[in-house]
């Protein structure tokens, strides 16, 4: 097995239980496995060697490489801009669920991924704020590029515990409308809620030309309802129950499903949103190569 | 339905058992906290029903398995065998109509004496046993099985109609004061019109087990002569041919008479009447029409004709005391061949219908109901009504009065809505020239009606007969309609001056003479099994009648009453009596009701509507087996129990499973 992968399982890591550590462990791990990084964190930053061609600046040639080859070349650099980038988390309840005992819930592993990339934009100075919400706005916590803030950062993700149930899309709008500059909108979320309304929400970022990514959080369980038996399930955030047997209505519940998710997928295409779907036991780098893409795409 | 061990019984109580695991299994699901029901509730929708169906399956195979257990347990065994053997009662009703001779090797009389036989056999000994015949023959209770057996097997299937109600009647009298186990036999050919309208309210409360067996083959092409009668004119006359299957049937015709025989081609179509018109060299009193066709029944395909007597014709006149009734007597009679009884309406209660060809009735007032009754029934029978509407009749009486409520029928040929006086006078100018009482006069009858005017006359509602006559303004005059064996004609004026002059021109009396001559008793035609009366027997000792054959039968007259006698055989009949010392004759040809050669089939279904409230057994054709089973004792019951537990145990296994592994499938494919 990947070295990397073994490292960045999340059940492991979350047996550690500090958060900071853990995003720490995460990231790090994570760098030192990419082959050749670009992001150095310096804001102007060398990128290679090309002929000098009449017209340009005499003070970017480089006389060493002069002296060494007798030929002029022109060094050239790439300047960076800090990010802004806001991560969006649901602590609804439904997102406290994981099928097996053995299984990190949904809300742990968004926790941890939440951490990581904080941990990851800290290291590269992108400025790095965490909006929780449930029904409503729960905490809003302003960009800032500062280790101080990364820790206290970390210190309210370890704090959340989820609570009442969703009204995701009234939310992302109240989001929207609370943030002005053009950042990046990273949501974690398992998107249990009336889908056109959270996709209108969606939308509404983009309409304020804000860059978003959307970690779509599954568990297993959800997507194939191996359960077996005639059981009484509970809705984890109304408390409705409703007796079923489970094997009668599987094959109609997956089919259900898929529609629920390749709605997403279809809908966030369509309004330019990235779009990353994994189950509680996919690794955190997977999350990490999809926000460092969209990073590149976005500066 | 007793058992030996009763005490098993209590077992059906466990009934309840899968009930109520039913319902426990269903309260004792585990909870279990899912992140959302929203999609669960989608499915739900799509699958409860089906898991519904599948629970209340097994839950019925298991209920039903558990009672048939406990029911074989407690030795089941039928009330005959509870029952000694000098309390069973068999009663067989063998349906020895016509129709029951018609095959061409196989017959179902053949198929009812194997059935018979079968039966008399497989009784335990002790049982009483009485046959019953559809055409009135009996042979009492006995245990003489062989004997009886013997009986059957020289039975022959007799030229009469299906009368299946008066053997029900007679079997439900027999058992009525019968205690024990009763049980009857029907073996019948399940022809339709034999079980049309059969009252089994007697025979029901006999408390009897009724088994209905199939004796019939299956429907065949079969045709017959339905009627054979004179037209007016000379020398013609109309036969009437059915055809009862689904293919044209190309035939001839043969008529004789004394010596005299002509033949003459037909093609009979279908599934409805066709009507051949034959001219003879001479005006026959008796004439024999033969439809040379091989088909399954041939008892159908020889029709007898007998003109009536000169003389004998005798028509009922009654009405309001006015000249209208004169022109009718004075028409009748000019014919010198028919004689006129006329009554007045209020004397009317007391007559003997029976006696008279035709009741015309002339602008009469009001009729009891018990008279309307009675000229219902004459007209059913055959008899024939000519109705003149005049002032005297109101016309909400009028449709009120002739609607019989029993049997939901309005008998007259329209309803009457109010007299109507025209500004002009109007004239005739619509003849339904096709029609035998105007056929005789071809175009020419335009010009015997063409001084005809009209005043006045009803006009009419709710038309359910046929228009004969109509007026230049579109009043109908004339309607005829047929009822059951009769028919009625309704002319809607009265024969006075204020009204109309028809009565007035010669064609008047030409026409009601043809309507007494021809459509009322112009023929003396009977039925096999139905009853004839000797006209003008009631003063003779007795009657000696005599088939062509020989057949010979004398009857007494005890009574004082006109002699009855019902034909067995289809021929001419002579019925010979004396009337103070004068020697009378008279002739009536007997034929075999038409519809015995109606191939079609009551359904089962059908059956037991018509005997509603009775449990009635059927066996199909050839499958005597059934029979015995039926006689099966309570072992044999027990067996059946037991075996039929059997089945519903592996249902219930394989059913259950089934379900299980429907499930189990979806988990596996999770799984992969």
């Amino acid at each position: 097995m990947d070295k990397s992968l073994t490292i960045l399982d999340p059940k492991i890591l979350t047996k550690f239980g500090n958060l900071s550590l853990v995003a720490k462990t995460i990231v790090e791990g994570f760098i030192s496995g990419l082959h050749r990084s670009i992001h150095k964190g310096t804001s102007v930053e060398f990128v290679e060697h090309r002929e000098y061609v009449r017209g340009d600046d005499p003070k970017y040639l480089d006389w060493k490489l002069y002296g060494r080859t007798d030929r002029l070349y022109i060094r050239e650099f790439r300047e960076e801009t800090n990010l802004k980038a806001y991560i969006v988390l649901d602590a609804s309840n439904s997102m406290n669920y994981a099928s097996q005992p053995q299984t990190i819930t949904k809300f742990t592993y968004a926790q941890c991924l939440a951490g990581c990339l904080g941990y990851l934009m800290m290291k590269q100075n992108d400025a790095t704020g965490l909006v929780v919400f449930d029904s409503d706005i729960k905490s809003f916590i302003k960009p800032s590029s500062t280790r101080t803030h990364f820790h206290f950062l970390v210190e309210n993700l370890e704090n959340l515990k989820p609570g009442k149930d969703t009204n995701i899309g009234e939310t992302l709008h109240k989001i929207a409308n609370h943030i002005r500059r053009r950042s990046l909108i990273i949501l974690i979320s398992d998107l249990f809620d009336e889908q056109e309304s959270v996709m209108r929400g969606l939308a509404h970022f983009r309409h304020k030309h804000h860059e978003v990514i959307v970690f779509h959080i599954i568990d297993r369980g959800e997507m194939e309802f191996p359960f077996d038996g005639f059981r009484d399930f509970i809705d984890m955030e109304t408390n409705e129950r409703i007796s079923i047997d489970a094997p009668a209505v599987r094959a109609a519940y997956q089919n259900i499903f898929r529609e629920f998710l390749s709605f997403y997928q279809r809908g966030c295409s369509e309004r330019g949103i990235s779009y990353s779907r994994a189950l509680t036991q996919t690794p955190f780098d997977y999350f990490l190569y999809q926000f460092l893409e969209l990073r590149s795409q976005t500066i | 339905m007793g058992f030996l061990q009763p005490l098993f019984l209590w077992g059906l109580a466990g009934i309840s058992v899968p009930v109520i695991i039913h319902l426990f299994s269903r309260r004792r699901a585990p909870a279990y906290f899912f992140s959302t029901l929203r999609f669960l509730k989608l499915t739900r929708r799509k699958t409860i029903r089906r898991q519904k169906i599948e629970e209340i399956i097994v839950l019925v195979l298991r209920t039903i398995l558990v009672a048939c257990l406990s029911l074989a347990l407690a030795e089941p065994v039928s009330r005959r065998t509870l029952l000694s053997e000098k309390d069973s009662w068999v009663v067989l009703i063998l349906d020895d109509s016509c129709s029951m001779s018609a095959g061409v090797q196989a017959t179902p009389w053949k198929n009812l004496q194997q059935t018979c036989g079968q039966i008399l056999s497989s009784l335990k000994k002790g049982t009483h046993v009485s046959v019953v015949f559809s055409s009135g023959k009996l042979i009492p209770f006995s245990k003489m099985y062989e004997k009886i057996a013997q009986e059957i097997r020289t039975s022959q299937p007799t030229f009469m109609g299906n009368t299946m109600q008066k053997a029900i009647d007679r079997t439900s009298s027999i058992l009525e004061k019968k205690q024990g186990y009763k049980r009857v036999f029907i073996i019948t050919d399940f022809q339709k019109s034999a079980w049309e309208n059969v009252n089994a309210e007697n025979i029901q409360k006999t408390k009897a087990e009724i088994t209905i067996i199939n004796a019939g083959e299956d429907t065949q092409e079969n045709a017959g002569i339905k009627n054979f009668y004179p037209l007016p004119g000379k020398n013609t006359y109309m036969c009437e041919v059915v055809n009862w299957g689904k293919k044209e049937i190309t035939a001839e015709i043969k008529f004789s008479s004394d010596g005299y025989e002509i033949t003459k081609p037909a093609l009979i179509l279908p599934g409805k009447n066709t009507e051949i018109e034959i001219n003879l060299e001479k005006d026959y009193q008796q004439v024999k029409a033969e439809l040379l066709y091989s088909d399954v029944l041939k008892q159908d395909n020889v029709f007898y004709m007998q003109k009536e007597a000169t003389g004998q014709k005798k028509v009922l006149l009654a009405g309001s005391e006015d000249t209208s009734i004169s022109y009718v007597q004075s028409s009748v009679t000019s014919s010198g061949t028919i004689s006129v009884d006329v009554r007045k309406i209020n004397e009317m209660a007391d007559i003997n219908l029976t006696s008279y060809r035709t009741v015309l009735m002339v602008n009469p007032q009001r009729i009891e109901a018990p008279f309307r009754r009675k000229l219902h029934d004459y007209i059913l029978d055959g008899g024939t009504l000519v109705y003149f509407a005049g002032e005297r009749i109101a016309p909400e009486d009028f449709n009120s009065d002739w609607f019989f409520a029993e049997e939901k029928m309005f008998i007259m040929p329209s309803k009457i809505a109010r007299k109507t006086n025209f500004p002009k006078q109007a004239q005739i100018t619509y003849v339904a020239s096709g029609h035998p009482l105007f056929a005789e006069f071809g175009d020419r009858i335009f010009e015997y009606l063409k001084t005809i005017r009209f005043n006045s006359c009803f006009s009419t509602k709710d038309i359910t007969g046929d228009i004969l006559m109509k007026l230049d303004n579109g009043y109908p005059v004339l309607y005829e309609k047929r009822i059951g064996k009769g028919r009625i004609f309704l002319f809607t004026f009265s024969p006075q001056q204020s009204w109309t002059n028809f009565q007035k021109k010669p064609f008047f009396p030409v026409m009601i003479n043809l309507m007494v001559e021809y459509f009322s008793g112009s023929v003396s035609t009977a039925l096999t099994g139905d009853t004839v009366v000797i006209r003008d027997s009631e003063t003779t000792k007795s009657v000696r009648l005599t088939s062509p054959e020989g057949k010979t039968e004398i009857i007494k007259n005890d009574s004082g009453r006109q002699i009855t006698y019902v034909p067995d055989i289809p021929v001419i009949w002579t019925a010979e009596f004396s009337i103070r010392g004068n020697m009378q004759k008279q002739m009536f040809a007997a034929n075999v009701p038409y519809t015995e050669g109606d191939p079609s089939k009551v359904s089962p279904n059908d059956l037991r509507t018509v005997l509603k409230k009775i449990r009635v057994n059927f066996i199909p054709k050839n499958r005597m087996e059934k029979i015995i089973s039926a006689e099966a004792s309570g072992g044999d019951l027990m067996m059946f129990l037991l075996r039929v537990s059997l089945f519903l145990l592996i249902a219930e296994l394989i059913l259950s499973n089934f379900f299980v592994s429907i499930k189990e499938k979806g988990i596996k494919s999770v799984q992969d």
